[in-house]
C-alpha cells in the first residue's frame, strides 16, 4: 500500500533505512519517494530523474552521518571490533521489536530492495532554491524529512508539511543529542513525530513514545575508553534510528493517511533545549546504555 | 553578542555593583550549605575567594557588569528566598545560550576560534567569570547544562572547571 500524499526525503542517513523498514514492516511505501545527495556544489544540471531498479548503488556500502565524515581507507580498515559494537547495538534493538535495517547496505540499495522507485537530486542543503522548486511542484501534501539542516521559512512556506521524528520526548528535551541527553537527565529515552516549523523542536506534535534506557551487553574490554567513540557512533548511527522509526510505524499503524493526522501544539513554556554535550559528559551519557559482560 | 542584551538589565538592576560585593559572604554560605555531597566546604571558599579577586580587579563593561548581576542574583535570592530568581536564570540561560550558538557557528564553519568581531564582547575574564555563574547556576537549579557549558568554554576559570569536572564525575 502507498501512503497517500507522502514524500519521503531519502539520504544516505541510517535514519532513511530504518524508516523504509518501518513501512515496510506495515506493508507500505511512500507515494513518492525522492532520494536526496547533499553536495556544496551541485551538478550543473540538478533537474531530477528517475533510477530504474538497474542502477548501480554508488554510495559506500557503510551509509550513516557519521561515517561519511570518515575517510574511505578508515572505513575500509574498519577494526572487527567496532563493528561487533555495532552489532550489538543492532541486535538489542532488535530483540526490542524496533524496526531493524541492514544498515550496512545503502539506501539505494534498500529502496531497490524494496522495489521502491525513486528520483534524486543533488542540492547544498534543502533549503536551496531547487529543492523549494521542486517540492513546490509535489503533488504530494507531507514530506517526511530524515536530515538536511533547519528549515527555513520559504520551504517551510510550501504547500507542505513536514514531518521529523526527534530522539527526545517534546517538550522534556528538545535540541540535539537528545538519545543521550534524556538518558542523563530523565532517566529514560524517547522520540517525538512533529510537524516541522520554524523553531527548533518545537511544531505541533502527532506522536511521542517514551522507553526505558536499554542495556546492552558488550564484551568488558569494550569498556574502556579506547571505545568511547565507539560507543557513542553506535547509539547515534544505529540505535537512534530504530526509535525514531519505531515512532512513525507506530503513526502509520495507528492512521496510514496523513491528511487525518492529527497534531497537538507543544507547550512551548515547557522544556529544555540541549547543545552539543561535551565529550565528558556525552561518554557519561553513552555508557548508560551499556554494561560490560564478565 | 553579549553585550547587547544585558543593557537594560543593568540599567535596572547593577548600578551599585561594586557595593554589592559584601553578599559574597551570604552567596558563599548558600552554596556551602547546598553543595553537592563530595564538593568540600574550602573548595567553594576558595573559588568564591577567586571570584571576589575576579571581580575587584575587573575592569568594567557592560558585559562585565551584568555577569556580576548575574552572579550575584543567583546566590543571593536563593539563600533569602530558597529559590532561584527566574530572572537572574533567564538572564544566565540566555548567556549560555549565546555562548552554544556561537560555538556551534564556529564549528559550523570549521573554525576553532570566534572572529575577531565575534570575539570583542568575550575576553578572558568574561569567560574566568562566566563559568563562576555558570557553576552557581548548576548549584542553583542542577540543571546540567549549565556544567555543559562549563566544559565547552574557553578560558573558563580553573577552578571552577575543576570543580565541575568532579560534579560530572559523581552524576
Amino acid at each position: 500500500m502507498k501512503i497517500p500524499g507522502l514524500l519521503f526525503l531519502a539520504t544516505s542517513h541510517n535514519v532513511s533505512k530504518a524508516y523504509l523498514s518501518a513501512m515496510h514492516d506495515l506493508g507500505m511505501q511512500p507515494e513518492r519517494t525522492l532520494y536526496i545527495e547533499f553536495k556544496p556544489e551541485p551538478d550543473n544540471n540538478p533537474v531530477t530523474k528517475v533510477i530504474s531498479f538497474g542502477n548501480k548503488a554508488i554510495q559506500f556500502a557503510r551509509g550513516g552521518f557519521h561515517h561519511s565524515v570518515i575517510p574511505k581507507s578508515d572505513i575500509v580498515d574498519r577494526k572487527s571490533d567496532e563493528m561487533e559494537i555495532f552489532q550489538r547495538v543492532i541486535s538489542a534493538a532488535f530483540q526490542r521489536g524496533l524496526p531493524v535495517e541492514d544498515y550496512f547496505t545503502s539506501t539505494r540499495e534498500i529502496l531497490k530492495k524494496y522495489n521502491i522507485p525513486y528520483e534524486s537530486i543533488q542540492v547544498p542543503s534543502l533549503n536551496d532554491e531547487r529543492f523549494i522548486e521542486f517540492v513546490s511542484k509535489s503533488p504530494q501534501t507531507v514530506a517526511l524529512y530524515v536530515d538536511g539542516g533547519i528549515l527555513r521559512r520559504p520551504i517551510l512556506s510550501t504547500h507542505i508539511k513536514f514531518i521529523h521524528v526527534h530522539p527526545g520526548h517534546v517538550p522534556d528535551v528538545r535540541g540535539t543529542s537528545c538519545l543521550l541527553w534524556g538518558a542523563l537527565v530523565h532517566n529514560r529515552i524517547g522520540a517525538s513525530c512533529f510537524f516541522m516549523n520554524d523553531g527548533i523542536d518545537k511544531g505541533d506534535v502527532l506522536m511521542t513514545k517514551e522507553y526505558e534506557i536499554p542495556v546492552i551487553s558488550i564484551p568488558h574490554r569494550y569498556m574502556s575508553d579506547a571505545y568511547a567513540e565507539t560507543r557513542y557512533i553506535a547509539l547515534q548511527d544505529y540505535l537512534d534510528p530504530c526509535y525514531r522509526a519505531d515512532v512513525i510505524r507506530t503513526l502509520l499503524k495507528k492512521e496510514p493517511d496523513p491528511a487525518k493526522w492529527c497534531a497537538q501544539p507543544q507547550d512551548l513554556s515547557a522544556g529544555r533545549t540541549y547543545y552539543h554535550p561535551h565529550k565528558i559528559l556525552r561518554d557519561k551519557m553513552a555508557n548508560r546504555f551499556f554494561k560490560g559482560e564478565q | 553578542m553579549l553585550s547587547t542584551e544585558p543593557d537594560t538589565i543593568c540599567d535596572r538592576f547593577v548600578s551599585p555593583t561594586l557595593a554589592k560585593f559584601s553578599s559574597y559572604n551570604e552567596v558563599l554560605s548558600g552554596l556551602i550549605s547546598n553543595r553537592p555531597q563530595s564538593v568540600e566546604e574550602n573548595e567553594i571558599r576558595h573559588l568564591n575567594d577567586r571570584g571576589k579577586e575576579l571581580l575587584r580587579k575587573g575592569e568594567f563593561i557592560i558585559t562585565y557588569e551584568a555577569l556580576v548581576w548575574c552572579l550575584e542574583s543567583l546566590g543571593v535570592s536563593y539563600i533569602t528566598t530558597k529559590k532561584p530568581d527566574p530572572l537572574a536564570l533567564h538572564f544566565t540561560e540566555q548567556l549560555m545560550h549565546r555562548y552554544e550558538v556561537d560555538k556551534q557557528l564556529a564549528e559550523t564553519y570549521k573554525r576553532d576560534t570566534f572572529k575577531p568581531s565575534e570575539r570583542q564582547c568575550y575576553n578572558k575574564k568574561e569567560f574566568e567569570l562566566f563559568s563562576l555563574v555558570l557553576l552557581m547556576a548548576y548549584f542553583v537549579t542542577e540543571d546540567i547544562r549549565f556544567l555543559n557549558t562549563l566544559l565547552n568554554l574557553q578560558f573558563s576559570l580553573e577552578e571552577a572547571r575543576a570543580l565541575c569536572l568532579r560534579i560530572v564525575g559523581i552524576l
